[in-house]
């Protein structure tokens, strides 16, 4: 939180300066020094590496003049962010050579003369120091003095928000700020001419930065991957425990052995035994075998090594998934293998790679954060003392992840901010957080990325601690893999915890013993095919089933009608946002429309009807019609991938064009073949990826199918996935289970599934403790609890989680008959005795529970009404007129009127940059969904941000033969009631 | 049990009764006044044809924005709104020598042995609003008993202009109503039972009484005064106003601001207009308030004494007791310092001229000047940048 320049605006500015190198000095940290050398080559400038060492004691600029400097100064960097309470001569202590040190404090200076020889300390004359006192120091200790830009901003106009920045950085106002906090004024960018009238006295020193510039390494690559040492270090002995195991994997998997299961296996070894790949192999088999289900994603899952080590669960050759996207004789860099974990057991996997490899080899790779348009607008609002409210009234209407620039004619303009008061500060907050987007915040640690080298970790990048506990690399994941560090992706998915407890469950019924153990080798689960799975997806009833969830998909699978294994990795490849337009095409291609390919040169786009899906294909298209090399191919598809290198993407349009030109193709066809490529932009999948995510979102529909209680159960105890535990708990009514409230003898602490009916968990009590819970469980071993009377004597609880458990009703089945308020008065009277305690003998009063008495506890207890659908108590206030959800169909083409439950919600922009919304609603009899386009989401959007039950008119409109509604109007259903009612009282007055 | 008339007087909105009194153009037109324009301003005080659109009570101005776009949002004035409330003061004190003011637009009245007045009680109440009513043009009403707590429950209950509860009607009168309304209900653990039991009715809790035992395991230490408001009882007499003397200033910031040069001249500003009157009075204070009120709301103090008479100490006394009280980023809306708890300033005689004595000199100066041309003729630059002055 020092600089405003980014490191691209850095590089151009040393272009137009016509400067031919330039150091990074970030403060104690070499952050962004893989992107910035990237950056300086692609401009043909020098990137030298360096870091302005601060520590609580003293500061020094030290930068590197050779590969050994470059390992000390990450050293020296790591042992800073350990304990930053040293000076500079402590730290640097046998981690000095290959090191320039500059510094323009004489104490820091003397001490480190001792040490270091005269042709590596200089005297730095930075902006701000005094000529004349810098060169008295120089006489006086015999030192060079070299001339530094030391730039924090780019122009003086901008030292106004670095002050800002800082205050961002110490938790304070600007005017709080003490000096040494920040930077003067002074600190900008400055050109040779700009240095030399600034320093007009100092002339050699400008040189001696010449000088010393051209001993400095510049000559950066990474083009060898560090790979980590195993026990094994005798590669060829690696290759042959890989050669034993894979063949062992493949029996089990396949049983006999064909030829062709053979030469594949055969081909891949020889492949990864060429590029010496068969450690890494090793070592991921080694993390995977810590846990029974997981999945390897990623262009991984196109080998059938991986098939075969049960890194991957999907048969590449059954699915013709092609090996090359993963690892290709031309590819320079490392391929990746990507593994999810269940969520609740990544932890214990992470804590199994750091005991086994060590910290110092071992580091989990960092999250770098950026500041955004809303963090943005949030710091700078806490700056100038917005309260959170006022700070929420602007950052509130801009979505998580957009980026955008110019935010004062954003929201000058844009309708979203109509009624926001838009006054001096704000515009002040917004220009000034418009210059900050961009700027490097903190880091944090990546979800599963972890980095394992061979011998010292330190050498090869600065690691610090992050404040988990954990050891963490300076770089995120895209530097790691620039880098040529060995990133292993451990992440967790929670869907496969769901399949995990599902199969628990259904291994747990008591009424069918046959089914014990059938199920519970996850691997054996053959889902693809099977007829009630199949007819499930088809109607799009796919809630709570991994990654085919969302409103999005579930029309598309009902729109299709063809949900067989090969399609529906098409499907979960094409459903990303940029790919809109030719997801329709796709629909009316399946219906029977005529196509043709763009060109006859690709016919690798035969298997998905003509269209780009998966990014492998623009690879292959790139190759084919601009006649890149497949090393160059793979650069576009990583570029296409990345947020960093968006920036790269039209370079990379007039190359694809002007070759393809070249090679004859005509401009309809580059035009329109780029723009499927452009849709990849940001978002893509290979089709390996999307066969291994298919093949668990078939697993999981195959549980709900044919298990859907203990399904659904487990996807609610495993805080569910796109959807709130409400909406699942609905999804489960609509399949005709009962929801049945925690019981005190049946509940455990996850919710439980059995035949047509789930209990609900201790868990879903809201503030229920969980040593309650354990208190309940562990005595309950000891028998059930026989009445309320029983419990309370034999159970040691807190009166609060008394009330809780009374509330949710966990006392009903053992009280009797007991009304609420008898349990209640039992309970409250029992816990609150001092000792001797005794229960009351029975109520003095009895009162009725109303239906909203009910409902308010249920809302108080779980956070959502569990015994009746909330639209349902407003049914009977209602017209006629207000249609239910299951009968849409019927009144298609025509308009009408809706109530429903907003279960969840996506903003969208349609071509013309304007914002519409799709909603999804429930009534008490179906889910269904509707589309608020641009005038209506202008008109009635506003609604969203603070309403969850809503009236709705609309047209019902049909689309492959699945229904939606296109909202015309839309109002709160609560207001439009309390309206109706009034104006019904104005009638009745009237008459 | 010696029989009082308790009456309490409410005038219900008188925010906005004010309002429509100072603009008749809204009257009959959806109005709300809010206690600040910042988006988490809530409202004070709306009217029918307000509530008719969707808005409550206590709902803040983003929530109000999203809601409606109809409703005319007045700013809270003060200083109108309390004006008017003294002005009532004054009109009902006519009417007994005990009355006590509680919250904006609410007195308690001890109407004992006023009966001679009007005759009867309901003649009194009748004649003390048409008395506002003439007067002020504020409507209100009363509720009329033998103690605060059944008055007051009166008037936020019973829709009737006058209405009274006859000595011992009160358990009656109570008993149809919802606990909530019961003060002993703002202990957090009388009220946690209470919602636990879904108790709606003070009756229920009456019922609980005949079994004492349970009665007080369940309330605890708070039973008998559960007991004794669910009966309706209350003993706490009408108290007149006490005055204290203290000396009070406050600055609303022309514009809410964070800049510690402009808050430093403000506190300053304060820091003096408290030194000028204290040594008019020539005392100093064992009690010096100095409050912060933020523009999110949020409200900070720190409390200090005043052990010297001159600008410059007073000065550095408040200051250190702003910065101590000032631990946000947030921007600052008000700032209030109140000196009291007053003793006389024994002047130490010294020998030499202290620092003391040259602040003491310095301060008698420029207090002449503000005698003979009034206090901001004179002020450092600071202070009237500060005030947006210049």
């Amino acid at each position: 939180m020092n600089g405003l320049l980014s490191l691209n605006d850095l590089v151009d500015l040393c272009k137009a300066s016509l400067m031919n190198t330039i150091a990074l000095t970030d403060v104690n940290g070499l952050w962004g020094f893989i992107r910035f050398v990237q950056n300086a080559h692609q401009k043909k400038i020098n990137p030298i590496a360096g870091s302005n060492i601060i520590t609580d004691v003293d500061e020094v600029v030290v930068l590197v003049e050779n590969q050994s400097g470059y390992e000390n100064l990450c050293r020296i960097i790591s042992q800073v962010h350990s304990n930053s309470n040293q000076s500079i001569n402590q730290i640097i202590k046998n981690k000095y050579t290959g090191l320039f040190f500059l510094s323009q404090n004489e104490n820091t200076l003397n001490s480190l003369k001792k040490i270091i020889p005269n042709s590596h300390l200089f005297v730095e004359l930075r902006p701000g120091l005094q000529e004349k006192s810098i060169h008295d120091l120089s006489r006086k200790l015999k030192l060079e003095v070299i001339a530094t830009g030391d730039v924090y901003f780019r122009s003086k106009s901008d030292h106004s928000t670095h002050l800002t920045l800082r205050a961002i950085h110490y938790n304070a106002t600007k005017y709080d700020l003490k000096k040494g906090q920040y930077k003067t004024s002074k600190h900008w960018f400055r050109n040779e001419k700009q240095m030399i009238d600034l320093f007009p006295n100092s002339l050699s020193a400008v040189n001696n930065s010449y000088y010393l510039a051209e001993k400095c390494k510049t000559d950066w690559s990474f083009i060898n991957t560090i790979f980590p040492g195993l026990s094994l270090k005798d590669t060829h002995r690696s290759n042959k425990v890989l050669k034993q195991r894979v063949y062992g994997g493949a029996k089990k998997r396949y049983g006999n052995l064909d030829e062709i299961i053979c030469s594949r296996i055969e081909y891949e070894l020889g492949l990864i035994n060429q590029k010496g790949f068969s450690p890494y192999f090793l070592i991921v088999e080694d993390i995977v075998k810590q846990t029974k289900s997981t999945i390897g994603r990623g262009s991984a899952a196109a080998s059938i090594v991986s098939y075969c080590l049960f890194i991957t669960q999907v048969d590449p050759i059954r699915h013709s998934l092609h090996f090359e996207r993963f690892i290709h004789s031309e590819r320079e860099d490392m391929p990746d293998i990507d593994i999810d974990f269940p969520w609740d057991e990544r932890e214990k996997i992470i804590d199994y790679i750091f005991k086994k490899y060590g910290n110092d080899k071992t580091a989990m790779v960092s999250n770098q954060i950026f500041l955004k348009s809303r963090s943005a607008i949030r710091e700078v609002g806490k700056v100038y003392g917005l309260s959170n409210e006022e700070i929420n009234s602007i950052t509130k209407r801009i979505g998580w992840h957009r980026s955008r620039r110019n935010l004062e004619s954003w929201v000058k303009n844009d309708l979203k901010f109509s009624n926001l008061d838009l006054n001096e500060t704000m515009i002040n907050i917004l220009q000034e957080s418009d210059k900050i987007i961009g700027v490097f915040r903190n880091s944090s640690v990546h979800p599963g990325g972890i980095v394992i080298v061979p011998d010292e970790i330190q050498k090869y990048v600065p690691v610090l601690q992050a404040s988990k506990g954990v050891q963490i690399v300076e770089w995120e994941k895209d530097q790691v893999e620039d880098s040529g560090l060995l990133k292993i992706d451990i992440l967790g998915n929670r869907s496969l915890s769901v399949v995990r407890d599902t199969i628990k469950q259904i291994n747990l019924r008591s009424d069918k013993p046959k089914l014990k153990n059938k199920y519970f080798d996850y691997h054996s689960i053959q889902p693809v095919g099977d007829f009630k799975t199949t007819e499930m997806m088809k109607n799009g009833k796919t809630i709570g089933v991994f990654y085919i969830e969302s409103p999005a998909t579930r029309q598309l699978l009902s729109k299709s009608k063809i949900v067989d294994f090969e399609h529906v990795v098409i499907y979960s490849s094409i459903i990303r946002p940029a790919a809109n337009r030719f997801t329709n095409v796709m629909l009316s291609r399946i219906h029977g429309e005529k196509w043709n390919l763009v060109h006859p040169d690709l016919e690798f786009l035969r298997e998905s009807y003509g269209i780009m899906v998966y990014d492998e294909q623009v690879s292959l298209t790139v190759m084919k019609m601009a006649g890149m090399k497949y090393s160059e191919a793979e650069r576009l598809r990583k570029t296409m991938g990345r947020e960093s290198m968006k920036h790269l993407i039209e370079s990379w349009r007039k190359k694809f064009t002007n070759n393809s030109i070249q090679r004859g193709y005509s401009e309809r066809v580059i035009d329109e073949v780029w723009e499927m490529i452009e849709s990849f932009v940001g978002y893509s999948f290979c089709k390996p990826h999307s066969a291994s995510y298919t093949m668990l979102s078939f697993t999981c529909a195959y549980l709900k199918a044919h298990f859907t209680a203990e399904f659904l159960a487990s996807v609610i105890s495993n805080r569910g996935g796109y959807y709130s535990s409400y909406a699942y708990m609905s999804e489960a009514r609509r399949f005709r289970i009962r929801i049945i409230k925690p019981d005190i003898n049946k509940s455990y602490y996850e919710w439980r599934g059995y035949k047509d009916k789930i209990i609900m968990g201790f868990m879903s009590i809201k503030k229920l403790q969980k040593k309650a819970i354990n208190i309940i469980l562990d005595e309950r071993k000891s028998g059930d609890f026989e009445s309320l009377d029983n419990f309370l004597i034999r159970t040691d609880l807190d009166l609060a989680d008394a009330i809780f458990l009374t509330n949710a009703g966990c006392f009903d089945k053992i009280s009797c008959g007991n009304t609420h308020q008898e349990i209640a008065y039992k309970v409250a009277g029992y816990y609150l005795q001092n000792g001797n305690n005794t229960t009351f003998s029975g109520v003095p009063f009895q009162t009725q529970m109303r239906k909203e008495d009910i409902l308010k506890l249920e809302i108080d207890s779980f956070g959502y009404p569990v015994s009746m659908n909330p639209v349902s108590i407003y049914r009977p206030m209602l017209s006629r007129r207000i249609k239910y959800a299951s009968d849409i169909p019927q009144y298609f083409g025509k308009t009408i009127y809706l109530m429903g439950l907003c279960i969840t919600r996506k903003e969208s922009i349609t071509k013309d940059h304007q914002a519409m919304q799709f909603l999804t609603l429930e009534d008490e009899t179906e889910i269904y969904e509707c589309v608020m386009f641009p005038d209506a989401f202008k008109e009635f959007g506003d609604l969203l941000n603070w309403e969850k039950l809503f009236i709705v008119r609309g047209v019902v409109e049909e689309s492959f033969g699945v229904f939606s509604i296109t909202i015309q109007k839309m109002a709160s259903l609560i207001k439009w009631l309390k309206q109706s009612k009034l104006k019904r009282n104005a009638m009745i007055y009237k008459y | 049990m010696k029989v009082r008339d308790v009456f309490h007087i409410r005038l219900k909105d008188l925010e906005l009764q004010a309002e429509r009194i100072i603009d008749s153009s809204i009257k009959n037109r959806p109005v709300a006044i809010l206690s600040s324009h910042s988006p988490n301003g809530t409202i004070i005080s709306l009217s029918p044809e307000a509530e008719e659109e969707g808005l409550l009570k206590g709902m803040n101005l983003s929530t109000i924005r999203k809601v409606n776009h109809g409703v005319r949002l007045l700013p809270y004035n003060k200083s109108l709104y309390t004006k008017i409330n003294h002005y009532i003061y004054k009109i009902v004190s006519s009417f007994t020598p005990v009355v006590e003011p509680n919250n904006m637009g609410e007195f308690f009245l001890d109407m004992n042995g006023m009966n001679y007045l009007k005759g009867d009680v309901q003649n009194n109440a009748f004649s003390i609003l048409k008395s506002i009513k003439e007067k002020s043009n504020i409507f209100g009403q009363i509720g009329i008993s033998q103690n605060k707590l059944v008055s007051q429950t009166i008037t936020s209950v019973v829709l009737d202009k006058i209405h009274e509860v006859r000595i011992g009607y009160e358990a009656n009168f109570f008993s149809n109503l919802d606990p909530t309304i019961l003060p002993i209900l703002s202990e957090e653990k009388v009220n946690r039972i209470i919602q636990f039991l879904l108790i709606k009715k003070i009756k229920n809790i009456q019922s609980m009484i005949r079994y004492k035992n349970e009665f007080k395991i369940l309330f605890g230490i708070h039973s008998d005064q559960l007991e004794k408001e669910s009966h309706g009882k209350d003993s706490c007499p009408v108290r007149p106003v006490q005055k204290q003397q203290s000396v009070l200033r406050q600055i609303v910031l022309p514009e809410d601001t964070n800049n510690n040069d402009i808050l430093k001249g403000i506190v300053k500003n304060l820091a003096e207009q408290i030194a000028f009157k204290l040594r008019e009075k020539w005392r100093i204070a064992n009690k010096c308030k100095v409050e912060i009120h933020y523009s999110d709301g949020y409200l900070s103090k720190r409390i200090g004494k005043i052990k010297d008479l001159d600008d410059f100490s007073v000065f550095q006394t408040c200051y250190i007791l702003f910065q101590k009280a000032n631990k946000r980023r947030n921007r600052i809306r008000a700032i209030l310092i109140q000196a009291s708890h007053f003793k006389p300033y024994n002047e130490q005689i010294t020998i030499f001229k202290t620092r003391a004595d040259k602040n003491m000199g310095l301060s008698k100066v420029v207090e002449k000047i503000r005698l003979k041309h009034g206090f901001d003729s004179i002020q450092t630059a600071n202070i009237f940048q500060a005030l947006g002055k210049i």
